[in-house]
C-alpha cells in the first residue's frame, strides 16, 4: 500500500440475502425444510421487489456491492453519493468492520471511527455525563480521552445545564447534539459519517460541518454520506457515485453531483412501474400518474395559481392486510425538499382492499408553486411503519407560469419557489 | 508521521483467534458497561441496590417456608436459612452469567449494526456485573452466619472449613460454566427466536437438578451418579461445604466440572465468534 493511501479496496463485494432480514423461528425453518424435501425444489418465496435483476446472484441472493476498486488518500474528504439502496451504508459498514465483505478485500490504515447513527448505546435512564462516557467508549475512546475532552463535548452540544439529567428528559434535538458532539471529538485517522446530519437544527448542522472540516484540515480522512447535495458539495472535494452496488463515477464533487442528477433524470423518464430505484416490500406499487387541470382535463403540465388534481394509480401484488398511508415529498429542480404532503396529517388511511389496484386523488385547490420542474417522491407505508413502496423522484410536475397575483408580475424563481397569497397595507 | 497499522478487511475463514488484544483495548468499555448496567438497573427503583441483597433473601425465605417447613426436606442439620442462602448465591451467579448472556445478540442488535467493538465485551461485562452482585451477597451471607453463631449458638453445628481456600477457584469455575452455556444459548437465540423461551425454562430446570433446595446426600443412591453429572452439583456442594462444613467436597467431581466448563467455554467462544461475523446481516 502506498504511503499516501489510507483506504484501498480491491474487488470488494458484498452479498445479501433477499427477504431474510430478521430472525426465523424454528417452526418456519422446519416447515421450509419440509416443503423443500417433499417437493424436491425450493419454494420461490423470495421477494425481489426493488432489486434490479442484474444485481441478482441467484433466486435469493444479490450484490449489495459488486466489485468495487478504489483508493482514498490521506486527508481527503470524500462524499459518497447514490440513490436509496445503492449500497452506501453497506460500504460504510464494511469499512467500519461491522460486517465483512463477501469477496475481495479492503486495506485500511490507522484507527477508524464511524458514526452511522448518533448516540449509539445511549441509555435513557442514565445522565448525559454517564452516557457520554459509555458512548465514547463504544466508539473506541478510553475513559481518559473522554475525560480530557469532556468539557469541550458538553460545550459543543450546548447541554451544560442538563449534563446531570437523565437523557430521557432531553429533547430529541439535545440527544442528537450530545451524540454528535461525542463523535466529533473522536480522534481517529479515518472518520466515517452516514446520513446523520439530517436531524438537528440548521445552526447545529453548520457547527457539525465546520467541525468535520477542521477534522479534515488536521490531516484526517473523512468519508461522508448525505442526501443533502449542498452539504456534500460544501464539504467534500471529491466524491464517488454509487449505483446499484457499483461505483459508476468518481471525481470532483460538482461533476459527480451533476452526473448523479442527470442519471436521476434519465431514470425519471422510465415508466414509473419499471423504475428500479425503489425500496419497500413491493406488495403494492405506484404504477402511474395523471395530471388533471381545473376543467378536469388530462394535461402534461399544471398552471401555477390554478386548481389541479393529481391521480396516483397503484397496483396490488400481494394481499394488503393493514391500512396504508401515502406521503408525497416535493423537491425543487435542485433536489431540495420543499414540501411534504402526507395522508397521516389528516388521519386518512388507505384501507385494505381485495381489488388488484386502487387510486388516490390529490387535490390542490390552488397550486402555490412558481414555474419550474418539481420532483415528487412517493412513499407508501403501512400502519406499523413498514415501507411498501418508496420511489425517489417518481415523477416530475411541470409548472407553467401564470398571472398568479393578477398584476402581470411574478417574482423570479430564483427568489421565490412558492407563490404565497399576500397583500400589503399601510 | 507515525507509522499507522494497516487492517485488512476480507472474508474470514475458520477460526480467527480470541482477539485478546482487541478486548484489552476496549477494557474501559467493559468497565463502563458494567457501571451502566448497575446504574440503569437500580436508578428507577426505590430501594436501589438493596435489591442485590433482598432478591436472594426473599427467595431464601420462600424456600425456607416451602421446602423447609412444609415439605420438610432435610438440610443436613444446618439452619435452613444458611443452607438455602449459600446455595442460592452461588447459583444466582451462575444463572446471571447463563441467562444474562443468552440474548446478547438480540439485545444488542441495534448497537452491533452501528458500531464495531469486540462483541465478547458484552458477555464479559455481564459476568463482571454478576460478580459484583455475588460479592455483596456473599458479604451478607457472612453477616447471617455471624448472627446465627452469636445469637442462636445451639441451633446446630456449622463451621467454615479450610475448603474456603478453594472459593477463589470455584468462582471462575461457576463463571466459565455460566458464560459457556450463555454463549451457546446466545448463538442459538441469534438463529432461532424459540430459544429465548427455552433459556428461562432451562435455567429453572437446572436449578431443581442442582442440590440447592436439597443436599446431594438426600438424593437416592441409584440417582446420585446422574445428579453429579450436572457440573453445577459438585460446585454448589463444595461451596456449601466450604462455608458451612456440611455437604460433600469431591476433588474428582470438581475436576469433572472444570473439564466440562473449559469445553463449554471454548466451544461457546468459538461459536460466538463465528456467529458475530454473520449475525449483523440477519438481525
Ligand atoms: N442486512 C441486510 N440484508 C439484506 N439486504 C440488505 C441488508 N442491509 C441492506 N440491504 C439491502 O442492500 C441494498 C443496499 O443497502 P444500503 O447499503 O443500505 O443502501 P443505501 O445506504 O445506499 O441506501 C438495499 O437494497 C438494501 O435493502
Ligand atoms: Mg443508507
Amino acid at each position: 500500500m502506498k504511503e499516501s493511501l489510507v483506504i484501498q479496496a480491491n474487488n470488494l463485494s458484498k452479498k445479501y440475502r433477499l427477504g431474510t432480514i430478521g430472525m426465523t423461528s424454528l417452526r418456519e425453518d422446519l416447515s421450509r425444510w419440509w416443503t423443500r424435501s417433499k417437493n424436491g425444489i425450493p419454494k420461490h418465496g423470495f421477494d425481489q421487489a426493488g432489486i434490479d435483476p442484474t444485481r441478482m446472484i441467484n433466486d435469493h441472493e444479490f450484490w449489495a456491492l459488486h466489485d468495487l476498486n478504489f483508493e482514498i488518500t490521506r486527508g481527503e474528504v470524500v462524499g459518497l453519493i447514490g440513490a436509496n439502496g445503492s449500497g452506501k451504508s453497506t460500504l460504510l459498514k464494511i469499512l467500519s468492520r461491522i460486517t465483512e465483505p463477501s469477496e475481495g478485500k479492503v486495506k485500511v490504515k490507522g484507527k477508524v471511527a464511524s458514526l452511522l447513527e448518533v448516540g449509539t448505546g445511549f441509555h435513557p435512564e442514565l445522565t448525559g455525563r454517564e452516557n457520554v462516557f459509555v458512548n465514547g467508549a463504544i466508539l473506541g475512546m478510553t475513559r481518559r480521552e473522554v475525560d480530557k475532552k469532556f468539557d469541550e463535548i458538553v460545550d459543543f452540544a450546548g447541554v451544560a445545564d442538563f449534563i446531570d439529567t437523565p437523557i430521557k428528559r432531553y429533547s430529541s434535538g439535545m440527544t442528537v447534539r450530545l451524540g454528535f458532539a461525542v463523535a466529533a471529538h473522536l480522534e481517529p485517522d479515518i472518520l466515517i459519517v452516514d446520513e446523520v446530519l439530517a436531524v438537528g437544527d440548521l445552526r447545529f448542522q453548520n457547527r457539525c460541518i465546520n467541525q468535520m472540516k477542521s477534522i479534515a484540515e488536521s490531516g484526517k480522512t473523512v468519508l461522508f454520506v448525505s442526501h443533502q447535495m449542498a452539504t456534500v458539495e460544501n464539504l467534500c472535494k471529491s466524491a464517488f457515485l454509487l449505483n446499484m452496488g457499483q461505483i459508476i463515477y468518481s471525481g470532483k464533487t460538482s461533476d459527480v453531483i451533476k452526473k448523479y442528477r442527470e442519471d436521476m433524470e434519465e431514470s425519471a423518464n422510465l415508466p414509473i412501474s419499471q423504475r428500479m430505484i425503489r425500496e419497500g416490500s413491493g406488495k403494492c406499487k405506484l404504477s402511474g400518474i395523471e395530471f388533471r387541470n381545473d376543467q378536469n382535463k388530462v394535461v402534461d403540465s399544471l398552471i401555477s395559481g390554478k386548481s389541479a388534481t393529481i391521480k396516483l394509480f397503484f397496483d396490488i401484488y400481494e394481499e394488503i392486510t393493514a391500512p396504508m398511508s401515502l406521503s408525497l415529498g416535493i423537491s425543487n429542480s435542485t433536489h431540495v425538499r420543499i414540501a411534504h404532503l402526507c395522508m397521516k396529517t389528516f388521519g386518512k388511511w388507505i384501507l385494505p382492499t381485495s381489488q388488484k389496484s386502487f387510486q388516490v386523488n390529490l387535490s390542490l385547490s390552488k397550486l402555490e408553486l412558481n414555474q419550474g420542474k418539481y420532483y415528487v417522491t412517493s412513499f407508501l407505508d403501512d400502519e406499523s411503519g413498514q415501507i411498501i413502496d418508496w420511489v425517489t423522484d417518481a415523477f416530475v410536475i411541470n409548472v407553467l407560469q401564470s398571472d398568479f397575483y393578477g398584476t402581470g408580475m411574478v417574482p423570479p424563481t430564483s427568489q421565490s419557489i412558492f407563490l404565497m397569497d399576500h397583500s400589503f397595507s399601510f | 508521521m507515525q507509522k499507522q497499522s494497516i487492517t485488512v478487511l476480507k472474508p474470514s475463514a475458520g477460526w480467527t483467534g480470541f482477539d485478546f488484544a482487541g478486548i484489552w483495548q476496549y477494557r474501559d468499555l467493559l468497565y463502563l458497561l458494567v457501571r451502566r448496567d448497575f446504574l440503569a438497573q437500580y436508578k428507577q427503583t426505590i430501594l436501589g441496590p438493596a435489591w442485590f441483597v433482598l432478591q436472594p433473601l426473599f427467595l431464601t425465605v420462600v424456600f425456607t417456608l416451602i421446602f423447609g417447613k412444609f415439605a420438610q426436606i432435610p438440610t443436613e442439620g444446618l439452619p435452613p436459612l444458611l443452607f438455602y442462602n449459600s446455595g442460592l448465591i452461588i447459583w444466582s451467579y451462575f444463572s446471571h452469567c447463563f441467562t444474562g448472556n443468552a440474548s446478547v445478540f438480540t439485545a444488542n442488535a441495534g448497537i452491533y449494526q452501528k458500531v464495531y467493538y469486540p462483541r465478547l465485551i458484552n458477555p464479559l461485562a455481564n459476568c463482571v456485573s454478576g460478580l459484583l452482585g455475588f460479592s455483596v451477597q456473599a458479604l451478607f451471607f457472612v453477616g447471617y452466619f455471624c448472627v446465627y453463631k452469636i445469637f442462636i449458638p445451639t441451633a446446630s453445628h456449622f463451621e467454615m472449613t479450610s475448603a474456603m481456600l478453594t472459593i477463589p477457584l470455584l468462582i471462575p469455575l461457576v463463571a466459565s460454566l455460566g458464560l459457556g452455556m450463555g454463549l451457546w444459548m446466545s448463538v442459538l437465540t441469534a438463529k432461532y427466536r424459540d430459544f429465548n423461551q427455552i433459556t428461562g425454562f432451562l435455567a429453572q430446570a437446572l436449578m431443581y437438578a442442582t442440590p440447592i433446595i436439597y443436599p446431594l446426600s438426600e438424593v437416592p443412591e441409584q440417582y446420585r451418579f446422574w445428579a453429579s453429572l450436572n457440573p453445577m452439583a459438585s460446585v454448589v456442594e463444595s461451596f456449601r461445604f466450604a462455608l458451612l462444613g456440611k455437604g460433600s467436597f469431591s476433588f474428582h467431581l470438581l475436576c469433572y466440572s472444570t473439564i466440562v466448563a473449559v469445553l463449554l467455554l471454548l466451544s461457546g467462544i468459538y461459536f460466538f465468534k463465528r456467529t458475530e461475523r454473520r449475525v449483523v446481516d440477519y438481525l
